[in-house]
Protein backbone atom coordinates (compact mmCIF):
# COMPACT_ATOMS: atom_id res chain seq x y z
CA UNK A 1 0.00 0.00 0.00
CA UNK A 2 0.90 3.43 -0.59
CA UNK A 3 2.11 5.77 2.24
CA UNK A 4 -0.43 8.16 3.77
CA UNK A 5 2.64 10.79 4.62
CA UNK A 6 6.37 10.84 3.60
CA UNK A 7 9.03 12.98 5.07
CA UNK A 8 12.29 12.39 2.71
CA UNK A 9 15.38 14.32 4.49
CA UNK A 10 13.60 16.51 6.48
CA UNK A 11 16.19 19.03 8.53
CA UNK A 12 14.87 22.03 9.94
CA UNK A 13 16.97 25.05 11.47
CA UNK A 14 15.35 27.14 13.40
CA UNK A 15 15.82 31.30 13.10
CA UNK A 16 18.77 31.18 16.39
CA UNK A 17 20.81 28.49 14.51
CA UNK A 18 19.18 25.58 16.37
CA UNK A 19 19.01 22.21 14.23
CA UNK A 20 15.96 20.95 15.49
CA UNK A 21 15.73 18.15 12.60
CA UNK A 22 18.39 16.79 10.50
CA UNK A 23 17.35 14.45 6.84
CA UNK A 24 15.21 12.81 9.04
CA UNK A 25 12.91 10.32 7.02
CA UNK A 26 9.71 9.21 8.55
CA UNK A 27 6.55 7.14 6.68
CA UNK A 28 2.85 6.68 7.67
CA UNK A 29 1.21 3.80 6.64
CA UNK A 30 -2.63 4.03 5.84
CA UNK A 31 -4.90 3.33 8.66
CA UNK A 32 -2.09 2.96 11.22
CA UNK A 33 -1.24 4.70 14.60
CA UNK A 34 1.89 5.16 14.34
CA UNK A 35 3.73 6.41 17.62
CA UNK A 36 6.68 8.80 17.44
CA UNK A 37 8.58 8.54 20.89
CA UNK A 38 11.67 10.32 21.91
CA UNK A 39 13.06 12.22 25.28
CA UNK A 40 11.99 15.73 25.65
CA UNK A 41 13.49 18.46 23.60
CA UNK A 42 14.66 16.04 20.30
CA UNK A 43 12.00 17.52 18.10
CA UNK A 44 8.57 15.34 18.23
CA UNK A 45 6.40 18.02 18.08
CA UNK A 46 8.69 19.94 15.22
CA UNK A 47 8.08 17.01 13.16
CA UNK A 48 3.95 17.11 13.71
CA UNK A 49 4.18 21.27 13.35
CA UNK A 50 5.82 20.61 10.04
CA UNK A 51 3.11 18.25 8.87
CA UNK A 52 0.19 20.33 10.00
CA UNK A 53 1.92 22.82 8.04
CA UNK A 54 2.39 25.30 10.76
CA UNK A 55 5.80 25.36 10.32
CA UNK A 56 7.99 24.73 6.68
CA UNK A 57 11.07 22.68 6.98
CA UNK A 58 14.48 24.16 6.05
CA UNK A 59 15.42 21.25 3.53
CA UNK A 60 13.34 18.21 2.24
CA UNK A 61 10.16 17.79 1.03
CA UNK A 62 6.97 16.31 3.52
CA UNK A 63 3.78 14.72 1.33
CA UNK A 64 0.10 13.76 1.69
CA UNK A 65 -0.86 11.30 -0.42
CA UNK A 66 1.78 12.01 -2.67
CA UNK A 67 0.66 16.12 -2.48
CA UNK A 68 3.15 18.30 -1.36
CA UNK A 69 2.24 19.51 1.89
CA UNK A 70 1.91 23.81 2.19
CA UNK A 71 -0.64 25.10 4.51
CA UNK A 72 -2.37 24.08 7.02
CA UNK A 73 -6.20 22.54 6.91
CA UNK A 74 -8.67 20.04 7.60
CA UNK A 75 -7.27 16.68 6.43
CA UNK A 76 -4.57 16.96 9.01
CA UNK A 77 -6.20 17.63 12.24
CA UNK A 78 -4.32 18.05 15.29
CA UNK A 79 -5.30 17.53 18.70
CA UNK A 80 -2.70 20.01 20.57
CA UNK A 81 -1.57 18.88 24.03
CA UNK A 82 -3.53 22.25 25.48
CA UNK A 83 -6.70 21.31 24.63
CA UNK A 84 -7.20 24.35 22.36
CA UNK A 85 -11.05 24.80 22.63
CA UNK A 86 -13.01 27.78 22.08
CA UNK A 87 -13.85 29.41 25.02
CA UNK A 88 -16.95 31.05 24.00
CA UNK A 89 -18.11 28.40 21.95
CA UNK A 90 -20.72 25.08 23.45
CA UNK A 91 -18.95 21.60 22.96
CA UNK A 92 -21.48 21.32 19.90
CA UNK A 93 -20.95 24.32 18.45
CA UNK A 94 -16.77 23.73 19.03
CA UNK A 95 -17.13 20.68 16.92
CA UNK A 96 -19.12 22.37 14.28
CA UNK A 97 -16.90 25.56 14.22
CA UNK A 98 -14.55 23.88 11.27
CA UNK A 99 -17.71 24.17 8.66
CA UNK A 100 -18.10 28.05 10.05
CA UNK A 101 -14.53 28.45 9.76
CA UNK A 102 -14.21 27.24 5.92
CA UNK A 103 -17.26 28.67 4.96
CA UNK A 104 -17.79 25.43 3.74
CA UNK A 105 -20.29 23.58 0.85
CA UNK A 106 -21.21 20.03 3.33
CA UNK A 107 -24.67 20.10 3.25
CA UNK A 108 -25.79 21.40 6.38
CA UNK A 109 -28.06 18.55 7.33
CA UNK A 110 -25.45 15.76 6.45
CA UNK A 111 -22.89 17.96 8.48
CA UNK A 112 -25.67 18.27 11.37
CA UNK A 113 -25.67 14.19 11.87
CA UNK A 114 -22.05 13.97 11.25
CA UNK A 115 -21.96 16.14 14.48
CA UNK A 116 -24.41 14.50 16.75
CA UNK A 117 -22.70 11.15 15.60
CA UNK A 118 -19.34 12.21 16.97
CA UNK A 119 -20.64 13.80 20.13
CA UNK A 120 -22.19 10.11 20.55
CA UNK A 121 -18.88 8.66 19.83
CA UNK A 122 -16.81 10.48 22.21
CA UNK A 123 -19.20 9.86 24.87
CA UNK A 124 -20.05 13.64 25.25
CA UNK A 125 -23.63 13.81 24.54
CA UNK A 126 -24.55 15.05 28.74
CA UNK A 127 -21.86 17.82 27.88
CA UNK A 128 -23.34 19.12 24.35
CA UNK A 129 -24.22 22.97 25.84
CA UNK A 130 -21.55 22.96 28.08
CA UNK A 131 -18.50 25.47 27.51
CA UNK A 132 -14.75 24.17 27.41
CA UNK A 133 -14.32 26.21 30.89
CA UNK A 134 -16.98 23.62 32.42
CA UNK A 135 -14.96 20.53 31.51
CA UNK A 136 -12.66 18.47 33.21
CA UNK A 137 -9.48 17.98 31.16
CA UNK A 138 -10.24 14.36 29.92
CA UNK A 139 -13.62 15.48 28.51
CA UNK A 140 -11.92 18.91 26.78
CA UNK A 141 -9.66 16.41 24.67
CA UNK A 142 -12.63 14.35 23.92
CA UNK A 143 -14.13 17.45 22.37
CA UNK A 144 -11.21 18.38 20.91
CA UNK A 145 -10.89 14.54 18.75
CA UNK A 146 -14.61 14.93 17.69
CA UNK A 147 -14.01 18.20 16.62
CA UNK A 148 -10.95 16.74 14.63
CA UNK A 149 -12.80 13.67 13.38
CA UNK A 150 -16.01 15.42 12.18
CA UNK A 151 -14.41 16.91 9.46
CA UNK A 152 -12.90 13.21 7.80
CA UNK A 153 -9.48 13.96 7.97
CA UNK A 154 -6.93 11.83 5.96
CA UNK A 155 -4.70 11.80 9.29
CA UNK A 156 -4.97 12.94 13.01
CA UNK A 157 -1.93 14.31 14.37
CA UNK A 158 -1.46 13.80 17.87
CA UNK A 159 0.62 16.23 19.99
CA UNK A 160 0.97 14.07 23.69
CA UNK A 161 -2.89 14.58 23.64
CA UNK A 162 -2.99 12.81 27.06
CA UNK A 163 0.07 14.06 28.80
CA UNK A 164 -1.21 16.91 31.15
CA UNK A 165 -4.17 14.16 32.38
CA UNK A 166 -3.78 12.08 35.63
CA UNK A 167 -2.94 8.40 35.27
CA UNK A 168 -6.67 7.30 35.35
CA UNK A 169 -8.11 9.12 32.88
CA UNK A 170 -4.99 8.61 30.70
CA UNK A 171 -6.13 5.36 30.51
CA UNK A 172 -9.63 5.95 29.68
CA UNK A 173 -8.75 8.19 27.19
CA UNK A 174 -6.42 5.69 25.21
CA UNK A 175 -8.96 3.18 25.56
CA UNK A 176 -11.66 5.49 24.48
CA UNK A 177 -9.29 6.53 21.26
CA UNK A 178 -8.15 2.84 20.41
CA UNK A 179 -12.28 1.78 20.49
CA UNK A 180 -12.88 5.08 18.15
CA UNK A 181 -9.83 4.19 15.78
CA UNK A 182 -11.35 0.22 15.88
CA UNK A 183 -14.71 1.76 14.05
CA UNK A 184 -13.04 4.44 11.88
CA UNK A 185 -9.10 3.44 11.47
CA UNK A 186 -8.15 6.90 10.55
CA UNK A 187 -4.36 7.22 10.10
CA UNK A 188 -3.04 8.22 13.13
CA UNK A 189 -0.11 9.88 14.22
CA UNK A 190 0.70 9.79 17.99
CA UNK A 191 3.46 11.59 19.42
CA UNK A 192 4.52 10.36 22.80
CA UNK A 193 6.99 10.55 25.46
CA UNK A 194 5.66 7.66 27.13
CA UNK A 195 6.73 3.91 26.21
CA UNK A 196 4.04 2.15 28.17
CA UNK A 197 1.25 4.43 25.73
CA UNK A 198 3.48 4.17 22.69
CA UNK A 199 3.79 0.36 23.19
CA UNK A 200 0.46 -0.07 24.04
CA UNK A 201 -1.52 2.24 21.35
CA UNK A 202 1.10 1.94 18.02
CA UNK A 203 1.06 -0.58 14.82
CA UNK A 204 4.73 0.92 14.93
CA UNK A 205 7.09 2.75 16.84
CA UNK A 206 9.48 5.59 15.86
CA UNK A 207 12.22 6.38 18.38
CA UNK A 208 13.81 9.37 17.72
CA UNK A 209 17.24 10.25 18.53
CA UNK A 210 18.13 13.82 21.00
CA UNK A 211 18.58 16.89 19.28
CA UNK A 212 19.31 17.15 16.63
CA UNK A 213 16.16 14.82 15.81
CA UNK A 214 17.03 11.92 13.98
CA UNK A 215 15.18 8.60 13.23
CA UNK A 216 17.49 6.07 15.53
CA UNK A 217 15.23 2.93 14.97
CA UNK A 218 12.21 1.79 14.01
CA UNK A 219 10.02 -0.98 15.61
CA UNK A 220 6.33 -2.85 14.56
CA UNK A 221 4.53 -3.32 18.39
CA UNK A 222 3.66 -7.48 18.12
CA UNK A 223 0.81 -7.08 19.73
CA UNK A 224 -2.68 -7.97 18.16
CA UNK A 225 -5.40 -5.49 17.79
CA UNK A 226 -7.88 -5.01 19.15
CA UNK A 227 -5.74 -4.03 22.38
CA UNK A 228 -6.75 -4.90 25.75
CA UNK A 229 -6.01 -3.67 29.08
CA UNK A 230 -4.17 -6.87 30.20
CA UNK A 231 -1.39 -6.93 27.10
CA UNK A 232 0.24 -4.12 29.15
CA UNK A 233 1.28 -6.63 31.38
CA UNK A 234 1.99 -9.36 28.49
CA UNK A 235 5.75 -10.70 27.57
CA UNK A 236 5.44 -9.42 24.72
CA UNK A 237 4.64 -5.86 26.01
CA UNK A 238 7.63 -6.02 28.33
CA UNK A 239 10.30 -7.54 25.71
CA UNK A 240 9.14 -4.12 23.53
CA UNK A 241 9.45 -1.51 26.24
CA UNK A 242 12.64 -2.67 27.57
CA UNK A 243 13.90 -2.57 24.09
CA UNK A 244 12.81 1.21 23.64
CA UNK A 245 14.21 1.62 27.22
CA UNK A 246 17.60 0.78 26.49
CA UNK A 247 17.35 3.41 23.47
CA UNK A 248 16.17 6.61 24.93
CA UNK A 249 18.56 5.38 27.87
CA UNK A 250 21.83 6.10 25.17
CA UNK A 251 20.02 9.21 24.47
CA UNK A 252 19.60 10.32 27.67
CA UNK A 253 23.20 9.83 28.35
CA UNK A 254 23.98 11.63 25.40
CA UNK A 255 22.40 14.58 26.64
CA UNK A 256 23.43 14.96 30.35
CA UNK A 257 26.94 14.57 28.79
CA UNK B 1 -23.51 36.37 58.87
CA UNK B 2 -22.05 37.30 55.90
CA UNK B 3 -24.69 38.61 53.68
CA UNK B 4 -25.50 41.11 57.28
CA UNK B 5 -22.00 41.59 56.67
CA UNK B 6 -21.52 42.34 53.00
CA UNK B 7 -24.79 45.10 53.80
CA UNK B 8 -23.75 46.45 57.13
CA UNK B 9 -20.20 47.53 56.57
CA UNK B 10 -20.69 49.68 53.50
CA UNK B 11 -23.60 51.01 55.11
CA UNK B 12 -21.66 51.53 58.45
CA UNK B 13 -18.88 53.56 56.08
CA UNK B 14 -21.40 55.37 54.23
CA UNK B 15 -22.82 56.37 57.83
CA UNK B 16 -19.17 57.39 59.50
CA UNK B 17 -18.53 59.92 56.40
CA UNK B 18 -22.00 61.22 57.18
CA UNK B 19 -21.03 61.82 60.78
CA UNK B 20 -17.54 63.75 60.21
CA UNK B 21 -19.03 65.59 57.03
CA UNK B 22 -21.60 67.02 60.13
CA UNK B 23 -19.05 67.08 62.77
CA UNK B 24 -16.50 68.76 60.68
CA UNK B 25 -19.15 71.83 60.09
CA UNK B 26 -20.83 71.69 63.58
CA UNK B 27 -17.13 72.27 65.06
CA UNK B 28 -16.76 75.40 62.58
CA UNK B 29 -13.79 74.10 60.37
CA UNK B 30 -15.86 75.48 57.74
CA UNK B 31 -18.63 78.01 57.40
CA UNK B 32 -22.15 76.56 56.50
CA UNK B 33 -21.67 79.20 53.67
CA UNK B 34 -18.91 76.82 52.06
CA UNK B 35 -20.06 73.55 53.24
CA UNK B 36 -23.43 72.77 54.09
CA UNK B 37 -24.83 69.95 56.67
CA UNK B 38 -25.80 66.91 55.50
CA UNK B 39 -29.24 67.87 55.97
CA UNK B 40 -29.29 70.67 54.09
CA UNK B 41 -27.67 68.70 51.21
CA UNK B 42 -31.21 66.36 51.77
CA UNK B 43 -33.62 69.49 51.55
CA UNK B 44 -31.75 70.77 48.42
CA UNK B 45 -32.28 67.04 46.93
CA UNK B 46 -35.96 66.60 47.53
CA UNK B 47 -36.41 70.11 45.88
CA UNK B 48 -34.45 69.71 43.15
CA UNK B 49 -36.38 66.32 42.36
CA UNK B 50 -39.48 67.78 43.40
CA UNK B 51 -39.66 70.89 40.77
CA UNK B 52 -38.50 68.26 37.52
CA UNK B 53 -35.17 70.58 37.17
CA UNK B 54 -33.31 67.26 37.69
CA UNK B 55 -34.74 65.36 34.78
CA UNK B 56 -33.84 68.49 32.51
CA UNK B 57 -30.48 68.64 33.53
CA UNK B 58 -29.83 64.47 33.46
CA UNK B 59 -31.18 64.35 30.00
CA UNK B 60 -29.11 67.07 28.64
CA UNK B 61 -25.93 65.62 29.65
CA UNK B 62 -27.30 61.64 29.18
CA UNK B 63 -28.48 62.56 25.70
CA UNK B 64 -24.61 64.01 24.79
CA UNK B 65 -22.95 61.33 26.49
CA UNK B 66 -24.97 58.43 24.58
CA UNK B 67 -24.29 60.08 21.05
CA UNK B 68 -20.83 60.73 22.12
CA UNK B 69 -20.07 57.69 23.87
CA UNK B 70 -21.41 55.56 20.83
CA UNK B 71 -19.51 57.98 17.87
CA UNK B 72 -16.11 57.37 19.97
CA UNK B 73 -16.81 53.56 20.97
CA UNK B 74 -17.79 52.97 16.91
CA UNK B 75 -14.79 54.88 15.60
CA UNK B 76 -12.57 53.29 18.40
CA UNK B 77 -14.17 49.52 17.44
CA UNK B 78 -13.32 50.11 14.05
CA UNK B 79 -9.60 51.78 13.92
CA UNK B 80 -8.57 49.53 16.79
CA UNK B 81 -9.59 46.41 14.29
CA UNK B 82 -7.96 47.99 11.63
CA UNK B 83 -4.82 49.09 13.62
CA UNK B 84 -4.63 45.25 15.56
CA UNK B 85 -5.26 43.16 12.32
CA UNK B 86 -3.69 44.50 9.73
CA UNK B 87 0.04 45.32 9.35
CA UNK B 88 0.30 48.22 6.77
CA UNK B 89 -2.54 50.27 8.96
CA UNK B 90 -0.84 50.12 12.02
CA UNK B 91 2.07 51.43 10.82
CA UNK B 92 0.37 54.25 9.02
CA UNK B 93 -1.81 55.09 11.68
CA UNK B 94 -0.73 53.85 14.80
CA UNK B 95 1.82 56.25 15.54
CA UNK B 96 -0.46 59.69 14.64
CA UNK B 97 -2.87 58.30 17.53
CA UNK B 98 -0.04 57.63 19.96
CA UNK B 99 1.06 61.21 19.26
CA UNK B 100 -2.13 62.27 19.73
CA UNK B 101 -3.14 60.52 22.53
CA UNK B 102 -1.22 62.13 25.36
CA UNK B 103 -3.18 65.16 24.75
CA UNK B 104 -5.33 65.74 28.25
CA UNK B 105 -8.90 65.80 26.85
CA UNK B 106 -9.80 69.22 28.67
CA UNK B 107 -6.80 70.60 26.41
CA UNK B 108 -9.28 69.72 23.17
CA UNK B 109 -12.21 72.28 24.82
CA UNK B 110 -11.21 75.70 23.58
CA UNK B 111 -10.27 74.22 20.02
CA UNK B 112 -13.67 72.76 20.32
CA UNK B 113 -15.87 76.04 21.44
CA UNK B 114 -13.91 77.69 18.29
CA UNK B 115 -14.63 75.11 15.77
CA UNK B 116 -18.05 74.10 16.94
CA UNK B 117 -19.85 77.08 18.77
CA UNK B 118 -21.76 77.15 21.51
CA UNK B 119 -24.40 74.02 22.15
CA UNK B 120 -24.50 70.59 22.73
CA UNK B 121 -21.24 69.55 19.86
CA UNK B 122 -18.58 70.58 21.91
CA UNK B 123 -19.04 68.54 24.74
CA UNK B 124 -20.12 65.34 22.24
CA UNK B 125 -16.88 66.12 20.93
CA UNK B 126 -15.19 66.09 24.18
CA UNK B 127 -17.00 63.02 24.71
CA UNK B 128 -15.70 60.84 21.43
CA UNK B 129 -12.01 62.01 22.01
CA UNK B 130 -12.58 60.77 25.47
CA UNK B 131 -14.25 57.50 24.79
CA UNK B 132 -12.51 56.93 21.49
CA UNK B 133 -8.82 56.81 23.47
CA UNK B 134 -9.69 53.76 25.67
CA UNK B 135 -11.83 51.90 23.55
CA UNK B 136 -8.79 52.24 20.59
CA UNK B 137 -6.35 50.68 22.80
CA UNK B 138 -8.21 48.03 24.08
CA UNK B 139 -9.50 47.11 20.64
CA UNK B 140 -5.89 46.45 19.79
CA UNK B 141 -4.65 44.97 21.98
CA UNK B 142 -7.34 41.88 21.97
CA UNK B 143 -7.42 41.67 17.81
CA UNK B 144 -3.41 41.37 18.04
CA UNK B 145 -2.89 39.14 20.90
CA UNK B 146 -5.13 36.27 20.29
CA UNK B 147 -4.01 33.12 21.88
CA UNK B 148 -1.55 31.59 19.06
CA UNK B 149 -3.02 28.21 20.00
CA UNK B 150 -6.14 29.33 18.82
CA UNK B 151 -5.28 30.77 15.63
CA UNK B 152 -4.00 27.39 15.39
CA UNK B 153 -6.07 25.56 15.80
CA UNK B 154 -8.29 27.88 13.37
CA UNK B 155 -6.01 27.26 10.45
CA UNK B 156 -5.51 23.84 11.13
CA UNK B 157 -9.64 23.47 11.17
CA UNK B 158 -9.50 25.33 7.57
CA UNK B 159 -10.61 28.95 8.39
CA UNK B 160 -10.47 31.37 5.56
CA UNK B 161 -8.80 34.90 6.09
CA UNK B 162 -11.91 36.49 6.33
CA UNK B 163 -13.77 34.21 8.61
CA UNK B 164 -10.91 33.77 10.77
CA UNK B 165 -11.10 37.44 11.56
CA UNK B 166 -14.99 37.63 12.29
CA UNK B 167 -15.31 34.23 13.68
CA UNK B 168 -12.38 33.94 15.99
CA UNK B 169 -10.12 36.99 16.60
CA UNK B 170 -12.67 39.12 16.94
CA UNK B 171 -14.75 37.22 19.71
CA UNK B 172 -11.47 36.33 21.12
CA UNK B 173 -11.11 40.09 21.76
CA UNK B 174 -14.44 41.10 22.97
CA UNK B 175 -13.26 41.05 26.57
CA UNK B 176 -10.66 43.22 25.63
CA UNK B 177 -13.07 45.79 24.38
CA UNK B 178 -15.41 45.61 26.98
CA UNK B 179 -13.15 46.86 29.11
CA UNK B 180 -12.22 49.33 26.77
CA UNK B 181 -15.96 50.79 26.83
CA UNK B 182 -16.37 50.49 30.28
CA UNK B 183 -13.23 52.73 30.48
CA UNK B 184 -14.78 55.06 27.83
CA UNK B 185 -17.74 55.24 29.37
CA UNK B 186 -16.17 56.32 32.90
CA UNK B 187 -14.26 59.03 31.07
CA UNK B 188 -17.28 60.00 28.90
CA UNK B 189 -18.91 61.64 32.92
CA UNK B 190 -15.69 63.52 33.35
CA UNK B 191 -15.66 65.10 29.51
CA UNK B 192 -19.21 65.89 30.15
CA UNK B 193 -18.51 67.81 33.49
CA UNK B 194 -15.95 69.76 32.15
CA UNK B 195 -17.92 70.57 28.56
CA UNK B 196 -20.87 71.89 30.24
CA UNK B 197 -18.37 74.57 32.10
CA UNK B 198 -18.90 76.60 29.10
CA UNK B 199 -21.19 77.56 26.28
CA UNK B 200 -24.78 75.73 27.84
CA UNK B 201 -27.61 76.02 29.85
CA UNK B 202 -28.57 72.74 31.21
CA UNK B 203 -26.65 69.52 32.59
CA UNK B 204 -25.51 67.92 35.30
CA UNK B 205 -21.95 69.84 35.22
CA UNK B 206 -23.50 73.15 34.42
CA UNK B 207 -25.94 72.82 37.20
CA UNK B 208 -22.92 72.48 39.67
CA UNK B 209 -20.73 74.80 37.67
CA UNK B 210 -23.57 77.74 37.78
CA UNK B 211 -24.47 76.49 41.68
CA UNK B 212 -21.14 77.22 42.15
CA UNK B 213 -21.28 80.70 40.91
CA UNK B 214 -24.15 81.86 43.24
CA UNK B 215 -22.15 79.73 46.12
CA UNK B 216 -25.09 77.18 46.21
CA UNK B 217 -22.88 74.05 48.07
CA UNK B 218 -25.80 72.24 48.70
CA UNK B 219 -26.84 72.25 45.32
CA UNK B 220 -23.06 71.50 43.85
CA UNK B 221 -23.11 68.72 46.06
CA UNK B 222 -26.63 67.43 45.15
CA UNK B 223 -25.17 67.61 41.60
CA UNK B 224 -22.04 65.09 42.13
CA UNK B 225 -23.84 63.20 44.20
CA UNK B 226 -26.13 62.22 41.22
CA UNK B 227 -23.44 62.56 38.30
CA UNK B 228 -21.47 59.92 40.65
CA UNK B 229 -24.84 57.89 40.94
CA UNK B 230 -25.14 57.99 36.97
CA UNK B 231 -21.60 56.81 36.26
CA UNK B 232 -22.38 53.84 38.77
CA UNK B 233 -25.57 52.75 37.46
CA UNK B 234 -24.44 52.97 33.69
CA UNK B 235 -20.95 50.89 34.63
CA UNK B 236 -22.87 48.20 36.37
CA UNK B 237 -25.33 48.57 33.13
CA UNK B 238 -22.76 47.41 31.03
CA UNK B 239 -21.12 45.25 33.64
CA UNK B 240 -24.25 43.26 33.28
CA UNK B 241 -24.66 43.29 29.79
CA UNK B 242 -21.03 42.56 29.15
CA UNK B 243 -21.54 39.13 31.34
CA UNK B 244 -24.88 38.29 29.54
CA UNK B 245 -22.43 38.27 26.07
CA UNK B 246 -19.63 36.81 27.30
CA UNK B 247 -20.69 33.43 28.41
CA UNK B 248 -18.47 30.78 28.77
Amino acid sequence: MENKIVLQAVSKIFNGGTTALEKLNLEIKPNEILCLLGPSGCGKSTVLNLIAGFDFPSYGVISLDGKVITRPGPDRGVIFQEHALFPWLTVTQNIAFGKKLRGGEEDERRYHESVKKYIDLMGLRDFQNHYPSQLSGGMKQRVAIARVLVNEPEVMLMDEPFAALDAQTRLSMQLLLLSVWERLRTTILFITHDIDEAVFLGDRIYVMTARPGKIKALLPVPLERPRQYEMMISPSFNETKAKIFEMIKEETLILSS
Amino acid sequence: MNRISTLLYPLASFCGLILVWYLVVKVGIFQELVMPTPWTVAKAFYRFFADGEFFTHLWASFARILIGFLVGATFGITFGILVGHFRFVERLIDPLIQALRPIPIAAWLPLAIVWFGIGDKPGIFLIVIGVFFPVFINTVHGVKYTPPILLRAAHMLGATPRRLLIYVILPGALPNIFTGIRIGLGLAWVCVVISELLGVTAGLGFLIWDAQVYLQTDKVIVGMIVIGAMGTITDRLLLFLSKRMLKG
